[in-house]
């Protein structure tokens, strides 16, 4: 192995073991995905967590994290972590990518990354599973650890017989029972997992209408109330007037997914329209909201239908127990497998497609990709043999439709979300600076 | 409807040694915020609090915290003049800090410097111990325990306990700032003790308190307010005031983000816009002291006509309050009824109101209490109804919950709650169902990992998870948070008779207000030297139910033979049974709370009437059983 691949493993393996012995996360070390976000989501950690990092790294690897970096901010995944550890010690290359500032060059792009954007969704179903015990009815369906407060969500898989995701869901703790957002399956289908388990279809009598973008959160508290500015991330609120609104996101911008009574959601979607014209508001289509959400690494399962990918290739372990037994969907597959690839987030100049190549040798291929008009770059998911699934690698080549190109494997997210950035007690959006 | 008078009052704090002098500094507009010069800060990123600066006598052996207590509960008596005998006084303090893992230390000290022979009981609720004292206070004067009761608190800014708060980043880099900049609170210390008495005038009256816990989140405030909302709807209900009839609250306004809005929305909501400030931009954050120091200061101000003021308010933040008295001076105002508001980690919340005439509800009777179902839980060597080897019997019982972010102790409770309690309450039900501790050590293990960050890593880099878990009630906090708890929390040390006394508590409590269901009385006890944990919990509804064993009739708290004013008061001469806790060191508080349904099973094989009692030195607990007739 190359000298930094081997300061990069070395560096990998001191932050998984920082996480389990001072962070306590009760997960093996193969466990922690490279590239699981940390904060919010992910890991799943929380403002007191993010002060014991900071220690952690200073305490344990010497590292400090200068001044003005936040950990919330900086710190994003366990590869970013790593990146910051080897770019304090001088070592070099990382697999930190710099993001331009210049504004992305298509409308829907820009809405979404720099204002705000809205887009409906019929694909999604809502399920409420009622009954005496949804949280054990669940449980032996998904493979993730359901723990929950009430009024919080977390996000998790369904698994078929052989361990590939088939459905990528939020579940949400409401009082008792259980809100699962699933996309990816038809409705049938997901009846067909729920056989058994009482349960309402909520999107027979609701629509789903989605906003997303750093100043969301402005529109969201001036159409439906100030009381959202409270709503923390990966919460809903039920709405006076009748439905729901989670707070989630999958583009790393903020996200919101209003479940509307299918008899308020025109007037509802109307008055958005109408009012988000202050913030600069634009319909957008499914194809930006997958690019989007490829610039942040999240799962998406249209792209993987009929793939032979676990939850070990895709970094998604994270969503799943080691705690439950095999008592899940899927177990025993998950279980016995020996994964050989990983996914690896690549970007290039020009569009990445097909086999990866390292010193000529193939090592993987490129699932999909998009161009960013964000960053001016293209951006793709790879799976790539597990040895060499490391950002920061060099001397990747892509085959490309007019020849091989280079790649270079970064640690996602690709983008410095403005998201972050934005404070929603102190700022507005018609007083941003240009 | 007897009134409970503030008869007398005591204070040290940044402000001055005594009652005069803070007088004079809230009059003056005083800043009790300077840097820190009692021990070396150069290591931490914050370097400024509210010490108590002046001169001090401290007796030899003596903590900086014992000596403030005595001093401030001294003056409270003697400014008192009250004339009940010893064994009719009684003592309820209020401190977050603990020495050795116990709470009781100060308690023990104020006690004996006053010849205290009536129940002595330390609440450790984290930042609102001390107007739970208070409210706890009011309690036993209304159920006859005693004619007079000391109550207050104390705690001492230790850099041990600064740090703590350093690290988790609610401590502002300048003096605080409350609803206005910068964000984040200072820290203070020092006591507060006021003199509280039935049917004797006073300067001002308790007219009521509200108890509610957020149950949202381990450190974080609910944001919308609604566990500060329900703490003052519940001080309103048990002074039968409306809302209207505050004319001033002084506000927790600790200056941090999360507490000011969440407070500001609950303030609006309740009271609508009264004249509100932050006495802790006077005082800092005094902790246990905190809410007694900020009574106190309040009704010192309402004597010379004025409301106190809210110090270094520039803009005010976009969800908080235009005009909370922003001032360098207290501005002229009069108030009939006010409102002291405080809110602490683990997401408790407490709300007293005080009246300058003797208010006072004609409330309803006391209703029936009755014992509707017990558990225990844990890993100690005793008989238990679920035994907690490793996560995984935490998970069949409450699977939503995740072990991360709980301690032995927690689990124990949560396993023993979720047990006694068959099923969570759900939708409006959680506002009525409220826990109450009894435990008189603080999680070993958490002091521990606490203490050794410190010792690894400095006081920069403690170690924070623990430190949010170094309370007394953080048990609770973390039951009530595993099941949607969100009616009163409250955690109580009264040595080993910890459990029966949380449990005449809560009876006293859910007999007097008719807005509750249930409320749950647990005893916990996690021995010394990371020593196995037991919790066992009990719980008592207002109304007859299928799993009703017996109803309380008579409960009595005294340190020494509470048994005859506990039948006294059931009008039963003698009991059938009689069911007695042995004071043991170890497992006490645990112990202690299984005594009444111990005594209950006994009325279930024969017999009208069952006694179960705890004696200990300080306080002791019995409770009347007596078996309900057949319907």
């Amino acid at each position: 192995m190359r000298p930094v691949g081997e300061a990069r493993a070395e560096a990998l393996g001191a932050v998984r073991r920082i996480l389990i012995e001072n962070l306590k996360l009760d997960r093996s070390p193969e466990t922690i995905d490279p590239d699981v976000p940390l904060f919010g989501t992910g890991l799943g950690l929380d403002s007191v967590d993010a002060v014991e990092l900071v220690v952690a790294l200073e305490t344990v690897l010497g590292v400090v994290l200068p001044e003005e970096m936040h950990a919330a901010v900086h710190l994003r995944t366990v590869n970013t972590v790593v990146d910051l550890v080897l770019a304090l010690r001088g070592v070099g290359p990382t697999g930190a990518l710099e993001a331009p500032a210049a504004p992305a060059d298509d409308p829907e792009h820009r809405a979404l990354r720099e204002a705000t954007a809205l887009s409906v969704h019929p694909e999604l179903v809502v399920v409420r599973l009622e009954g005496p015990d949804p949280f054990g009815a669940l449980d032996a369906l998904v493979p993730t650890d359901l723990y929950l407060r009430d009024g919080q969500m977390r996000q998790s898989l369904l698994l078929d017989d052989e361990a590939r995701p088939i459905a990528d869901l939020y579940v949400a703790h409401d009082d008792g029972a259980l809100v699962v957002i699933a996309e990816g399956l038809a409705p049938a289908s997901l009846e067909a997992a729920l056989e058994g388990v009482a349960h309402r279809t909520l999107t027979d009598a609701h629509d789903v209408v989605s906003l997303h973008g750093p100043w969301a959160w402005e529109l969201v508290a001036r159409v439906l109330g100030e009381d959202l500015l409270s709503l923390p991330y990966l919460s809903f609120f039920h709405l006076e007037g009748g439905g729901t609104c989670f707070r989630g996101g999958k583009t790393g911008e903020y996200g919101y997914d209003l479940l509307l009574p299918k008899e308020h959601s025109p007037a509802l979607v109307a008055r958005l329209r109408e009012l988000g014209a202050a913030w600069d508001l634009v319909d957008v289509s499914q194809a930006t909201l997958t690019q989007a959400r490829r610039e942040s690494f999240f799962f998406d399962p249209a792209c993987w239908r009929g793939e032979d990918v676990t939850p070990h290739e895709l970094q998604l372990l994270w969503r799943c127990s080691e705690r439950k037994g095999p008592i899940f969907r899927g177990a025993a597959a998950l279980a016995a497998r020996r994964p050989r690839e990983r996914l690896t987030c690549l970007v290039a100049e020009v569009p990445l497609e097909g086999e990866v190549r390292l010193d000529g040798r193939a090592v993987g291929r490129v699932a999909h990709a998009g161009r960013s008009p964000s960053l001016g770059l293209h951006v793709g998911h790879a799976l790539l043999d597990r040895a060499v699934a490391t950002p920061g690698i060099e001397g990747l080549f892509v085959d490309g439709p007019a020849g091989p190109v280079p790649a270079r494997a970064v640690s996602p997210p690709v983008l410095r979300n403005q998201s972050l950035l934005v404070d929603p007690r102190r700022d507005r959006y018609a007083e941003r600076a240009r | 409807m007897p009134r409970v008078a503030i008869t007398g009052m005591g204070a040290v704090s940044a402000l001055g040694a005594d009652l005069d002098a803070l007088r004079a500094a809230l009059l003056a507009g005083a800043d009790g915020i300077a840097p820190i010069t009692r021990w070396d800060a150069s290591d931490l990123a914050v370097r400024i609090a509210a010490h108590v600066r002046a001169p001090l006598a401290i007796p030899e052996g003596w903590s900086r915290g014992e000596a403030y207590a005595v001093a401030a509960a001294c003056e409270a008596w003697t400014r008192s003049g009250c004339a009940a005998p010893p064994g009719r006084v009684a003592l309820v303090l209020g401190t977050m800090a603990e020495i050795g893992g116990r709470v009781e230390a100060y308690a023990e000290r104020v006690a004996e410097a006053l010849a205290i022979g009536g129940p002595r009981l330390t609440v450790s609720t984290a930042c609102t111990s001390g107007v739970n004292a208070i409210g706890l206070a009011r309690d036993l004067l209304l159920d006859g325990d005693c004619d007079a009761v000391i109550a207050g608190g104390v705690d001492e800014l230790t850099k041990e306990l600064f740090a703590g708060f350093a690290a988790l980043g609610v401590l502002s880099h300048g003096p605080c700032a409350p609803f206005s900049s910068p964000e984040g609170t200072t820290l203070g210390e020092g006591a507060g003790f006021v003199v509280l008495e039935r049917d004797r005038a006073g300067a001002a009256y308790v007219a009521g308190y509200g108890l509610s816990a957020d149950a949202y989140h381990a450190t974080t405030p609910d944001p919308r307010g609604a566990g500060v909302e329900r703490a003052m709807r519940s001080a309103l209900a048990d002074a039968a005031l409306p809302p209207a009839a505050i004319g001033y609250v002084s506000a927790h306004g600790t200056g941090t983000a999360s507490n000011d809005e969440a407070e500001w929305q609950a303030v609006s909501r309740v009271l609508g816009a009264p004249p509100i400030s932050g006495p802790k931009s006077q005082l800092g954050h005094a902790q246990g002291a905190a809410g007694p120091l900020e009574l106190i200061a309040t009704l010192l101000a309402a004597e010379q006509g004025v409301l106190l003021p809210t110090l270094r308010f520039g803009a005010p933040r976009p969800r908080g309050p235009r005009d909370p008295i922003g001032a360098p001076r207290p501005r002229p105002g009069r108030f009939e009824a006010a409102l002291c508001a405080s809110s602490a980690f683990g997401g408790a919340n407490c709300s007293v109101i005080v009246h300058t005439e003797p208010a006072g509800s004609p409330s309803a009777p006391p209703r029936p209490v009755y014992l509707a179902g017990h558990a225990s839980a844990g890993e100690a060597p005793v008989p238990l109804d679920a035994r907690l080897d490793g996560l995984g019997a935490l998970r069949r019982l409450a699977p939503h919950v995740d072990p991360r972010s709980t301690d032995p102790g927690g689990r124990a409770l949560i396993a023993a709650v979720a047990l006694a309690l068959g099923a969570p309450p759900r939708g409006e039900a959680r506002d009525r169902v409220g826990l109450f501790l009894g435990a008189s050590r603080v999680s070993p293990e958490s002091v521990a990992r606490y203490r050794d960050s410190i010792a690894a890593r400095g006081h920069a880099y403690v170690d924070t998870a623990a430190f949010a878990r170094v309370i007394l009630s953080a048990p609770a906090s973390m039951a009530s948070l595993a099941h949607g708890l969100r009616g009163p929390l409250c955690a109580v040390a009264a040595g080993p008779a910890s459990g029966l006394v949380a449990l005449a508590n809560a009876a006293s409590h859910l007999a007097r207000r008719p807005e509750l269901e249930r409320m749950l009385a647990a005893g916990l006890d996690e021995a010394p030297e990371r020593g196995p944990v037991a919790a066992a919990c009990t719980v008592l509804s207002a109304a007859p139910c299928a799993r009703a064993r017996g109803r309380l009739n008579g409960r009595a708290l005294t340190p020494a033979r509470p048994r005859r004013p506990a039948l006294a008061r059931a009008a039963i001469r003698e009991p059938d049974h009689t069911v007695v806790g042995e004071p043991t060191d170890a497992l006490g508080s645990f112990a202690s709370a299984g005594l009444a349904p111990r005594a209950a099973a006994r009325l279930d094989r024969a017999g009208a009437s069952a006694l179960a009692l705890a004696e200990g030195d300080g306080a002791g607990a019995a409770v009347v059983l007596v078996r309900e007739e057949e319907r």
